[in-house]
């Protein structure tokens, strides 16, 4: 079998840290999400690009319910309880937006 | 000084009409030229040693290459790799447009909602269309969460469709408006720089806006370069979306 | 007529309020940041994605105060 224990501890021990990098290394990959190696800026230009999305995310949400709504409304003459009911449908799709991209960072463990 | 006179099309050349419609070439289809001929020197140029050990060039190619892979393949799985020349493609040239808009005199391509609705649509239009032809209607489960009580699904249905019907919108109003605010805000601090100059005895003051102008510089790089990556990783996202629908 | 248009002009320099609400809102979010982080310095890092969400969020409702703004001013 092997020559000796301590050998064989050593090895083990060695196998063990070049494993326990290689699986260091796999994590740092599964975690780098959106803006994850990003080359400029690090963890401040993925904030601020989350930050961005966010922001354009949800008013992009609510301008559109509102169109529809507005556009409804012309058509089908119900001023303005459509646009009323699409702008608060359009808040809603806001929100789930952002809870839709902000989320998975949270059930990951919080960083 | 005008901060939106940096904004304006200018015709280059004789005036061209097709139609009644005027077509003639601008500025902006000028630097659009300049941006496609930046990507492709870029890549060309950088690829034609083809040495080992890359050169600096190369290198910066295979950075730019390896990058976008990597965020396609992760994004979007393996399937997503036959959009990886189009993801490619749109990365380059926002990036190229971007950059080169940040050097003063020129005209930057992102700034007009127009281009950036162009892209923003033909994105759009491609998830729709590839999504159609993968799965046919089963492309509409995308808007049906399983697990979800019939009720509540009156209620989601809508918020899922104005939801997807938001990504077009916000893919364009971002990239325009980070880019609008950030060359407006350069362009008025430097008519504070004149201003002050130009005031006598105030003219002592003026390098404050040279130092901020200076600062903006540096963040107006920084968000460039982050939205056009954040618009290339939200366009693997999308189609993301449509190879596997029905999250 | 007349009224109609100097109550759109009031009624644009009150909607502006909107805004100093939103720049209140990004305030609160980014001292109670900074009032954690200075508690648990380790752990503020990976939060400060987190704030930044909260803060955009927050200037989002302020952008639409100042959308009625410009919406009453220029009609």
């Amino acid at each position: 079998m092997r020559a000796g224990k301590n050998e064989s501890d050593q090895e083990l021990r060695a196998r063990l840290e070049k494993l326990q990098a290689e699986l260091g290394s796999k994590e740092e990959e599964r975690r780098a999400e959106i803006g994850g190696g990003l080359p400029v800026g690090g963890s401040f230009g993925k904030a601020l690009s989350a930050g961005f999305t966010v922001l354009s995310e949800f008013v992009a949400a609510i301008l559109v319910g509102a169109l529809i709504g507005w556009q409804a409304d012309g058509w089908f003459g119900t001023k303005p309880w459509l646009l009323v009911l699409f702008l608060g449908l359009g808040v809603a799709a806001g929100f789930y937006n952002v809870f839709r991209f902000a989320a998975p960072k949270d059930a990951r463990g919080g960083g | 000084m005008n901060p939106i006179e940096q904004f304006e099309l200018q015709r280059i050349g004789a005036p061209y009409f097709i139609n009644g419609v005027d077509v003639s070439f601008t500025n902006s289809a000028l630097y659009m030229l300049l941006a496609a001929f930046a990507a492709i020197v870029l890549t060309i140029g950088a690829t034609s040693r083809r040495a080992l050990v890359p050169g600096r060039g190369q290198a910066l190619a295979e950075v730019l290459y390896e990058f976008v892979a990597n965020t396609v393949r992760s994004t979007a799985g393996k399937e997503g790799m036959r959009f990886f020349p189009f993801v490619f493609t749109l990365f380059t040239f926002i990036l190229m447009s971007n950059l080169i808009g940040l050097v003063p005199y020129t005209f930057s391509l992102s700034s007009q909602i127009v281009v950036t609705f162009a892209f923003a649509a033909f994105v759009i239009t491609l998830v729709i269309l590839y999504g159609l032809y993968r799965h046919g209607f089963g492309f509409l489960k995308l808007f049906v969460p399983h697990g979800v009580p019939a009720p509540v699904l009156v209620v989601l249905i809508p918020i899922e469709i104005i939801s997807f019907l938001s990504r077009p919108v916000s893919l364009s109003v971002r990239l325009f408006a980070n880019i609008l605010a950030g060359h407006i805000t350069l362009a008025v601090f430097g008519g504070f720089v004149v201003m002050l100059l130009g005031a006598g005895a105030w003219a002592a003051l003026s390098p404050i806006p040279i130092l901020a102008v200076v600062a903006m510089y540096a963040l107006e790089l920084l968000v460039n370069c982050l939205q056009a990556f954040v618009f290339a990783v939200l366009t693997c996202v999308y189609l993301n979306d449509a190879i596997h629908p029905g999250h | 007529m007349a009224d109609a248009s100097s109550f759109q002009l009031i009624g644009a320099g009150l909607a502006a309020i909107g805004t100093g609400a939103a720049a209140i809102g990004v305030g609160l979010i980014f001292g109670n940041f900074v009032n954690g982080a200075l508690r648990n310095p380790s752990a503020a890092a990976g939060q400060f994605t987190n704030a930044i969400i909260g803060a955009a969020l927050a200037e989002g409702l302020g952008i639409f105060a100042f959308l009625i703004a410009i919406l009453l001013y220029l009609k």
